[in-house]
């Protein structure tokens, strides 16, 4: 059992607030990723919590023990790095045994321990091989082996997958999550790529300049996003961004701009009956909730495709609307046509996915 | 106006055949790209193009002429490569009109074409700056713009996104078709990505060991993969593929796995039949063309959900399939239910998305 809390950190790197005032809680056995761009504070974060670097002010608690004042090597913690950083010399037996020779357990306790790891790992017919002539994947299970053979509290994973191929990057992601439920050992895993966040996480802690943007699941962050940067970071192709304002005419509410308006449904309408019109707003949809068709229609808007690229079994459309860029993206079999470039289109957004920011904070108001 | 063609081409490197008799067209106007693995050899026909690597044997033809004894620096060629290569100590101005000055051009000619090229590429406020004052995406403009204000025959470009984040890939890239298709300039584009390669290409050249295993429109090389190593390369997540057997019973022809069978259509059986060089076989399946129900259906087999990951709107479910793990990726609204590791599952195949592949040759055969 080990929850993690992490209270009120704050990380300083001379005159950069490399982590601002970050609380969070990981629950027991639970998987976290940190993600956010390069300089968000999340490997700071990270390095926290090992030990690396002492925070400015704020508490870290591993099972409601606060750890702040212990050495890296008395916190229980392990870590994976991007670079397994797996000894050269020594056989996968050897790497698992290291750590725990270095904590002078008895031999018999040390073999039984290997065993079991090799087990859990599928590791035995590797146990006499050196790291070079391991494959990538069971290098990887190497560094967990090492990590796990320890019996940690507390899993760090910084960056585990950026030295694969894409190709491999993808099979190992789902490998690591099977793993790391079947150990129950909580963790904490930091990246810079979405698509691995959403693979991975339980919870995915969104941070942009040392602050947390969003805390949520997979599904909470792609679903309902808390401010423009997490809706734009989340999601490939990105969120369209499209600003407006709304208008009232015949009991309807309206969304408006330069090159289009479209009438809420009733649904939206209520939750947004309170904005004054002349807010400056900006729209969110996201290229899957937008659909297409080749002919007019009342309610859809006019554009112009004005690029295609085909992502296997989908289709990803560039749009112009104007002096404005859009994309969609749709299953091939379900478009229904084959949009053709310069083609006029009529699209339409699919509001029980709609969006709409503050222009001025940035924050979702739906 | 340019086409390519390569003939045969071999190039040899220690003795080694490192590109093994290659052939291909590449029409006037096209964007033909060339993707495979690192080592597969498709930088080498980029260079064996330029007149940069000599080949052993072939031909190479622009236009119709014999160019193999050109100098590359007579053949009109403008490369853009991963790292930009700008000079430092010029701005985008300088590093523009360098070329056009070494080729001699009259001063008004060489500022006529550096003011349309600003427009085109949307560079304005960005002429005066050198190289470290601008970013990726924009060094990357200067780049493309430095090749283009030659008004070459043709682009060769050598992972000219490779430096970008991710993010800005996919926004570059369309850019990049757009304009490529606004010039209509003969292209040949590397890239070890396939993702960009189906997005980019009107023509996708797919290469491994030195030579290419298909050549086609991204439709085609996603829909009909001419060779196991194809299919297992163009899409993600992989196409499941699964061992098989044909069986010739005396009412028809039947592809056979451990845990189920299928009836080959009869107006194929013939064709497969002849094609198969053993009954050895590899059936591939891709990710989207297998469906998941919760109760048992005619001709459905059981799995175990094994690994559940988040992918934006969709879910991607590994399934443990006897022996096998198999990955399944569907719409989330559509699969109609929630999933839990460790649940029974029934799936079932769309037959009519099967791939079949001679196990020795590697070759599609249906």
């Amino acid at each position: 059992m080990s929850r993690l809390v992490l209270e009120h950190l704050h990380c300083w790197y001379g005159q950069t607030h490399a982590v601002d005032d970050l609380s969070l809680v990981v629950e027991d056995g639970e998987l976290c990723v940190l993600l956010g761009p390069t300089g968000c504070g999340k490997t700071s974060t990270l390095r926290m919590i090992a030990g690396f670097v002492r925070p400015a002010s704020g508490d870290i608690y591993l099972d409601d023990r606060r750890i702040n004042d212990l050495y890296p090597g008395d916190r229980n913690i392990a870590m994976i790095f991007q670079s397994y950083a797996l000894y050269p010399h020594k056989t996968v037996r050897e790497q698992f045994a290291f750590p725990l020779k270095a904590s002078k357990m008895s031999a018999q306790e040390i073999e039984k321990r290997i065993q079991e790891t090799a087990d859990f790992l599928h590791m035995h017919e590797f146990l006499d091989r050196y790291p070079a002539e391991l494959s990538a994947g069971q290098q990887q299970r190497v560094a967990v082996g090492r990590a796990i053979i320890r019996r940690p509290k507390l899993f760090l994973m910084d960056e585990p997958l950026s030295q694969l191929d894409a190709r491999l990057r993808v099979e190992m992601r789902a490998t690591l999550r099977r793993l790391q439920q079947d150990l129950g050992i909580t963790t904490v895993y930091v990246t810079h790529d979405q698509l691995e966040a959403q693979s991975v996480a339980d919870k995915i802690v969104v941070m942009r300049s040392g602050r947390i943007q969003q805390v949520g699941s997979p599904l909470e962050v792609y679903r309902h996003p808390a401010n423009i940067f997490v809706a734009s970071f989340i999601g490939s192709p990105p969120m369209n961004f499209l600003d407006c304002r709304l208008e009232r005419r015949g009991g309807q509410i309206f969304v408006r701009n330069d090159h289009f308006v479209f009438a809420l449904e009733p649904a939206l309408a209520q939750k947004v009956e309170n904005i004054p019109p002349e807010k400056r707003l900006v729209l969110g949809i996201r290229p899957e909730h937008i659909q297409l068709s080749p002919e007019a229609k009342a309610s859809a808007i006019p554009a112009e495709v004005y690029v295609l690229e085909p992502q296997s079994n989908e289709l990803v459309v560039d749009l112009k609307l104007g002096d404005l860029a859009l994309k969609m993206q749709g299953d091939k079999r379900e478009m229904g046509f084959r949009p053709q470039l310069g083609q006029t289109v009529w699209m339409e957004f699919q509001q029980e996915h709609l969006h709409l920011f503050d222009k001025n904070s940035e924050v979702c108001i739906i | 106006m340019a086409s390519i063609v390569l003939e045969n081409i071999t190039v040899r490197f220690d003795r080694q055949d490192v590109l093994k008799g290659v052939n291909l067209a590449v029409d006037d106007g096209e964007l033909c790209v060339l993707v495979g693995p690192s080592g597969c050899g498709k930088t080498l026909v980029l260079r064996v193009i330029a007149g940069l690597t000599q080949p052993v044997s072939g031909n190479v033809y622009m236009d119709g002429q014999l160019v193999n004894d050109v100098p590359p620096g007579d053949r009109d060629i403008a490369m853009v490569f991963q790292r930009f290569a700008l000079y430092p100590y010029m701005t985008t101005r300088e590093n523009w009109a360098f070329p056009l000055i070494a080729a001699g051009l009259p001063q008004e000619e060489i500022e006529a074409r550096i003011k349309a090229m600003t427009e085109f590429l949307h560079m304005g406020p960005l002429m005066d700056r050198y190289p470290r004052q601008l970013s990726g995406g924009q060094q990357q403009r200067v780049a493309l713009g430095r090749a283009l204000v030659r008004r070459p025959k043709v682009f060769l470009m050598d992972e000219p996104l490779g430096s970008q984040d991710a993010k800005m890939r996919v926004e570059m890239r369309a850019k990049l078709k757009k304009l490529q298709m606004d010039l209509g300039i003969t292209t040949v584009y590397v890239t070890h990505d396939q993702v960009e390669a189906q997005a980019i290409g009107d023509k996708v050249a797919v290469m491994e060991g030195g030579i290419i295993h298909q050549v086609g429109s991204p439709e085609e090389i996603y829909d009909r993969p001419a060779t196991l190593f194809v299919a297992g390369f163009v899409g993600t997540p992989r196409m499941n593929f699964l061992n098989c057997t044909l069986c010739r019973e005396s009412d028809g022809l039947y592809v056979r796995h451990p845990l189920f069978e299928m009836a080959v259509p009869p107006d194929k059986a013939a064709s497969i039949e002849t094609a198969a060089s053993s009954p050895e076989v590899i059936v591939g399946f891709r990710p989207e063309n297998i469906r998941l129900s919760q109760t048992e259906d005619v001709g459905s087999i059981p799995a175990e959900v094994y690994v559940l990951e988040s992918q934006s709107n969709k879910l991607i479910v590994s399934l443990k399939f006897g022996e096998d793990i198999l990955k399944m990726q569907a719409d989330r609204d559509r699969l109609g239910f929630e999933l839990q590791v460790g649940q029974k599952v029934f799936l079932t195949f769309e037959r009519e998305f099967a791939h079949v592949f001679d196990k020795q040759t590697g070759q599609r055969i249906n």
